[in-house]
């Protein structure tokens, strides 16, 4: 043990030499301002005011013998006259509603007129969403079909459900899987490294045996990612978004990158050399990831209910654990001796 | 020819690196992973489950929320769900149809969610009674106009009709064909001489009214850059292995020149990738036409990592970098991919356009240079790079990355008449790649913050790549003067700028994003433009030759303030800001 760690020394000083740490964080600065920069531009169109955009600035225009829209937007007594505003960059969006009974049998054709690759148009319709969908509810009912409705006690409050799931459910969970996959990518690199430039024979003829190298190696790799999310989860809380069961989160990134430095050891250990090994490596992540998403309680709903504050189990931040005993125990018998 | 015997080695006796070895892997694991693929497209992601909760004394609603996989339910009598709630196990509670939430972010964003749900319910249960038209009794016909805005491509006088944007997602089984009264009216309209041609129109109900993002044709797109990945890495590993198996060392003593190995190498990935590209469009049904845009986008792939392979001193390293130059492309790529329906701008990235041609629409030429010629631009002017850096001393031996470009620019240096004037011009590409991709980032902040921020950064960019060949004269104790330097880079960048620019950016000259990159020549006369660049050029060439290269930072900080504020003040005076 005492060797392996030894070995896990001489690794982070190379990391630290090298500089690729920094250029860890660095990609991870640019995967988080990245994924906030499209969840930022996403939500402007879903949700404005979850990102604290104001849309009174985005006017619209109606057109058509209903006070259904006034609340929402301009009335205008024809389509020349609304024309006119929308050109001057007044109003952004018209509608026109024909005098189509909303009770009657007849579907009713509403035109919606856009500016062709204008933001604020895709805003103003955005806005018109809710009392378009309003209408629509109302035209149902007069159709008997009759909606279910829930009354909320108090003033409605902003909608922000989907900026929530994209936050919790995609970028948290983004920041807390990439250096898990970095360290799986590491720990290749630095296993094939001693096979290719042949420095592998040299430290077996120390007292170093097989066991401790790819021990140290092992140790080296799983202890960074931690290290790296704990820095994140700390940035991001301190940029205001409140990050539950932080512990919880730093423990299930260890036991997968655990998994995964592991797996690529294997790997590594199996091809000898850098570019089968990382091929055939990304692809099994790849394919990881896919069932990961896919399965609920999987680690990755897990990183989201952890997160998020909601309820999750923690027994089932063990379940990697057993992968990562079973290939443990196979790299030793087949690649270790 | 030597070139390609380069290229037939590299297939035949290295078999791209691929070898017997990987052939089975290979096809294994393309089928685990699209087995994969498959069984998530049949049960979906489940990223989200459980993610909210909600306690109610109402067997209808638990069962309506019991259908979203995001929602726990916890089903009660009265005093039951209320006991639930308080002790903070539920993020909602619905009592008798009415809903109580607390404050936080979860239990706000679980009511919207719960809306949702109940939403989507309703459509499923109005759907299974079969009568289309009272479940959809409201339609909404999207028309795109063509409107003058501050930032949009011109059309130019050729391309007569405007192509249909915005695609919202249809609802299912919606009969898509035009009523017979809306089209006469349509008609009327055009003919009474409405002032603009009105576009394709597309269908959508009031609750399936979305933002035009184009998500199934991005996805697509990420099919063709997947493989790009890959074989990038191939071809980094086989210049890797040149350099650590030394084998370079004896192609490099042969007659073949470090241009022929670096090409004839790179050759046959270039053809991989496209074969590839090939596949995969005749798989997911497009125009070979695609192609075209997939080039660059190969290109710079490749090139990128050709110099990161040369400069890197270990297998860390190259994979750090390489990642790190892959999220660069890709954001570069995909981000405005996502927004090519809401912003005329977006066009600036290759795979925008090929989302474009994906949704069957066509592209112009214009808009296909505006897209493509920074990327062959950058892509040529690294490979060349390369090239220049492709020699024994860089390859064999373990100097930092910084050290190493420093070595490849004073080679180049050393080759050309009058360098800085040259290396100014050199660095207009990247500088207008790289101000391209602020444009992209700042596109979507308020006009206010993303302009002055635009100045600034446009500037140092600018300032920056001016700099370089100065800095290298500087650090290398080369005897220089303090205004000469300046004088000739500020006069090289000057030229390139007005050759290569003025024919690209045509199209944005007029905008403010244009003028700030100094395209806005019908703006203000060519002289100061030339006087701004020597100027600021020689605050750098000063201040290095007397502070040193220590306060590096600094001086360039100093040079972009001075380029900035004329900036600024420029586009107060054109009244492009007011």
């Amino acid at each position: 043990m005492h060797k392996a760690l030894v070995v896990a020394r001489k690794e982070w000083g190379s990391l630290l030499r090298e500089r690729t740490l920094i250029l860890a964080i660095i990609i991870q600065l640019f995967m988080a301002s990245f994924s906030s920069f499209v969840v930022v531009g996403l939500t402007t169109f879903y949700e404005p005011e979850a990102v604290g955009f104001h849309t009174e600035r985005v006017g619209a225009g109606v057109v058509g013998n209903t006070s259904f829209f006034d609340n929402y937007t301009r009335h205008y007594g024809s389509l020349e006259k609304a024309y006119g505003d929308f050109y001057s960059g007044r109003i952004h969006a018209i509608l026109t509603v024909p005098d189509t009974l909303p009770s009657g049998p007849e579907v009713i054709y509403i035109d919606m007129y856009l500016p062709k690759s204008d933001v604020r148009g895709t805003m103003a319709a955005m806005k018109l969403k809710e009392p378009l969908s309003d209408f629509e509810s109302h035209a149902r009912a007069g159709r008997g079909l009759v909606p279910t409705t829930i009354y909320v006690e108090g003033e409605p409050p902003a909608k922000i459900s989907l900026f929530f799931e994209f936050l919790y459910g995609v970028v948290i969970p983004l920041l807390v899987i990439t250096p898990v996959m970095i360290s799986g990518g590491l720990i290749i690199d630095t296993i094939s490294e001693e096979y290719e430039r042949k420095t592998v024979d040299l430290l077996l003829v120390s007292p170093l045996s097989m066991s401790d190298i790819a021990n140290g190696k092992i140790i080296a790799a799983t202890l960074i990612a931690p290290a790296q999310v704990g820095i994140w989860l700390a940035l991001v809380s301190m940029n205001g978004v409140q990050v539950y069961s932080i512990p919880y989160l730093l423990w299930l990134s260890l036991i997968l990158t655990l998994l995964i430095v592991i797996l690529g050891a294997c790997v590594a250990m199996h091809y000898r050399e850098r570019a089968s090994s990382q091929y055939v490596f990304s692809q099994m992540l790849v394919v990881l990831f896919l069932l990961g998403a896919a399965v609920p309680d999987a680690p990755l709903n897990l990183i989201v209910t952890m997160a998020s504050g909601a309820g999750f189990e923690p027994v089932y931040t063990l379940i990697p654990l057993v992968p990562a005993v079973c290939l443990y125990v196979f790299l030793g018998r087949r690649y270790m001796q | 020819m030597r070139l390609l015997t380069v290229a037939k080695w590299e297939l035949t006796r290295r078999q791209l690196g691929l070898g017997k070895r990987l052939a089975g892997v290979s096809v294994l694991l393309f089928i685990i992973t699209l087995l994969s693929a498959y069984t998530v497209a049949q049960i979906g992601f489940h990223l989200n489950d459980g993610i909210y909760s909600v306690a109610v004394n109402d067997k209808g609603i638990a069962a309506i929320v019991s259908g979203d996989p995001k929602f726990n339910v916890y089903l009660g009598d009265t005093a039951g769900a209320r006991q639930a709630f308080d002790a903070g196990k539920a993020d909602l509670l619905v009592i008798d149809g009415v809903v109580s939430y607390r404050k936080s972010q979860r239990s706000i964003a679980a009511l919207d969610a719960l809306d949702r749900a109940i939403v989507r319910y309703d459509e499923e249960r109005f759907l299974a009674l079969g009568d289309l038209n009272s479940t959809y009794p409201v339609r909404i016909i999207i028309h795109n106009v063509n409107r003058e805005s501050s930032f949009q491509l011109p059309q130019r006088a050729g391309d007569a009709a405007p192509t249909a944007v915005a695609a919202s997602t249809p609802p299912p089984a919606l009969p898509r064909e035009q009523p017979a009264e809306t089209a006469q009216d349509e008609l009327v309209r055009q003919s009474s001489g409405a002032r603009n041609p009105l576009a394709l129109q597309t269908f959508t109900t009031p609750s399936h009214l979305a933002p035009p993002l184009p998500f199934r044709s991005v996805v697509l797109t990420f099919f063709f850059i997947f493989p790009m990945y890959f074989v990038a890495q191939f071809y980094s590993a086989s210049i890797m292995e040149e350099r650590i198996k030394k084998r370079g060392e004896l192609l490099l003593a042969s007659p073949v020149r470090p241009a022929d190995i670096v090409l004839g190498k790179m050759l046959p990935y270039l053809l991989l990738i496209m074969l590839l590209a090939l596949g995969i469009l005749v798989w997911i049904g497009g125009t070979a036409s695609v192609l075209w845009l997939l080039l660059p986008v190969a290109l710079a792939f490749l090139s990128t990592s050709l110099l990161a392979s040369v400069l890197a001193r270990s297998f860390k390293e190259l994979t750090f970098v390489l990642v790190f130059i892959s999220i660069c492309l890709s954001s570069y790529l995909f981000i405005p991919a996502m927004f090519i329906n809401i912003h005329a701008v977006s066009s600036v990235s290759p795979m925008a356009l090929a989302v474009k041609m994906l949704e069957g629409e066509s592209i112009t030429t214009g808009e296909y240079l505006f897209s493509t010629v920074p990327l062959y631009f950058v892509s040529a002017l690294v490979i060349v790079f390369g090239i220049f850096t492709f020699n024994a001393e860089t390859l064999f031996s373990q100097k930092p990355v910084g050290q190493k470009l420093a070595d490849g620019l004073s080679v180049f240096m050393g080759r050309v008449p009058y360098p800085l004037f040259f290396l100014g011009i050199l660095a207009i590409p990247l500088a207008y790649t790289a101000q391209l991709m602020l444009v992209t980032l700042l596109f979507n902040f308020p006009m206010r913050f993303a302009i002055p921020a635009f100045i600034l950064l446009a500037a140092f960019i600018e300032e920056f790549l001016k700099s370089v060949g100065i800095y290298t004269l500087v650090s290398r104790g080369r005897k220089t003067g303090a205004i000469m330097p300046g004088v000739m880079s500020g006069a090289g960048f000057f030229a390139g700028e007005k050759m290569i620019l003025l024919l690209l950016l045509a199209p944005i000259a007029e905008s403010a994003y244009g003028s700030v990159m100094g395209v806005g020549w019908l703006v203000y006369p060519l002289l100061f433009s030339l006087a701004l660049h020597v100027t600021s050029a020689c605050v750098t060439s000063i201040g290095l030759k007397y502070l040193g290269t220590r306060h590096y930072l600094l001086v360039l900080s100093a040079a972009s303030m001075v380029h900035g504020a004329y900036n600024y003040l420029n586009l107060v005076r054109s009244g492009v800001l007011a």
